[in-house]
């Protein structure tokens, strides 16, 4: 008996060993993608005000716990401003992940998969500003994303040293004199160190975040070159009628 | 048979997409069975004039085929052989940017200066 896998011609056979490659890297990238988007949201500012309650916690002087509450106020103030920017993201990748959900599904019953090229549209917009999604495919596309890369690093960055200089002061401010009051006082130091070691973790972890993302994002920026001048050779080729219409993009 | 397959691009607006973007959906649609135009407008929300647009860009150009079945009424398009490698070379072109290993050695470097 022929199999379906079987059936299928040579070049067939390419596009789906290919489809089967991009879903393995895709599956990996869209995970981290899904971490990203809500990790400035939750993996940040809720530990952070779980520290700060942690450290108030211990028992604080009226003026400490005043400006510890506004440690606290800060993060919640900004966290639904965040929100709000990433839901639309989120759903837009949610949907993508329910795509992709179904796409595995199509090759676990068949040997075929339809809807990867939306699927990989779909992450770029994800990725690319929402501007910057217009209907003519241009280089001017790439400059406005990678110029949107440029604006976000910047932004970043400041987001990180304001963290830094935050955690500065909760360290210096709370977590020391609590530290130095442990070992004077013959207190255990379980749990100033715990939350010192927490407010590390976090800090190196949304650099490696970050930078990971930004990695990501410079991929995109090269595919998405890459696919434009593909898009336009093809173009070229295939509108003259002197070409031999073979589809390949530019060498 | 027609196979199953997800409603390409029906959770966006497809006036955003680029119509280089717009090709490689209605090529991926068409690969694996005959689609009709009101099946790929359907599901790809595209509009009418938009949709005639680029499917006779891709006729034009070879990468698909119309097949015609009069006795049914309906017209369906098919990607052709050359449809097929286009569509290859795009995935190509996809797996080519994610399989980049220096940047993440390029990472790791600077987590470590960092």
């Amino acid at each position: 008996m022929v199999t379906e896998l079987e059936s299928r011609t040579p070049d067939e056979l390419d596009l789906l060993a290919n489809q089967r490659s991009i879903l393995r890297v895709m599956r990996r990238s869209h995970r981290f993608l899904m971490a990203y988007v809500f990790s400035p949201v939750f993996a940040i500012y809720i530990p952070m005000i779980w520290v700060i309650l942690l450290v108030a916690m211990m028992g604080l002087p009226p003026g400490g716990l005043s400006i510890a509450m506004i440690i606290i106020i800060i993060p919640v103030v900004i966290a639904p401003l965040i929100y709000k920017f990433t839901k639309e993201k989120f759903g837009t990748l949610r949907q993508a992940g329910a795509a992709l959900k179904e796409i595995e599904d199509s090759l676990g019953e068949k040997d075929i998969a339809t809807g990867l090229a939306s699927y990989i549209f779909l992450i770029f917009d994800v990725l690319r500003p929402a501007d910057g999604r217009d209907a003519t495919p241009s280089e001017n596309e790439v400059e406005k994303l990678r110029r949107h890369l440029a604006n976000l690093t910047k932004t970043v960055i400041v987001e990180v040293i304001s963290q830094g200089v935050l955690y500065a002061f909760l360290i210096i401010g709370f977590l020391i004199p609590e530290l130095v009051s442990a070992i004077q006082g013959g207190r255990p130091l379980l749990v100033p160190l715990s939350a010192l070691t927490i407010i590390l973790v976090i800090l190196a972890a949304r650099w490696f975040t970050f930078f990971y993302w930004r990695l990501l994002v410079r991929r995109w920026l090269r595919f998405y070159q890459g696919f434009i001048a593909w898009g336009q050779e093809l173009e070229r080729k295939l509108s003259n009628p002197t070409n031999n219409h073979d589809g390949r993009p530019p060498s | 048979m027609i196979p199953p397959t997800i409603h390409l691009r029906e959770w966006t607006a497809s006036s955003r997409r680029t119509k280089y973007e717009r090709w490689v959906e209605l090529l991926e649609a068409c690969v694996w069975g005959p689609r009709t135009q009101s099946w790929l407008m359907r599901h790809s929300g595209l509009k009418t004039q938009m949709i005639k647009e680029d499917l006779q860009f891709l006729l034009g150009a070879g990468l698909l085929v119309q097949v015609d079945e009069p006795e049914a009424g309906v017209y369906v398009f098919k990607t052709t052989e050359k449809g097929r490698e286009a569509l290859a070379q795009f995935y190509r072109l996809v797996t080519q940017f994610f399989r980049e290993k220096h940047d993440s050695k390029h990472a790791v470097l600077f987590l470590i200066m960092s």
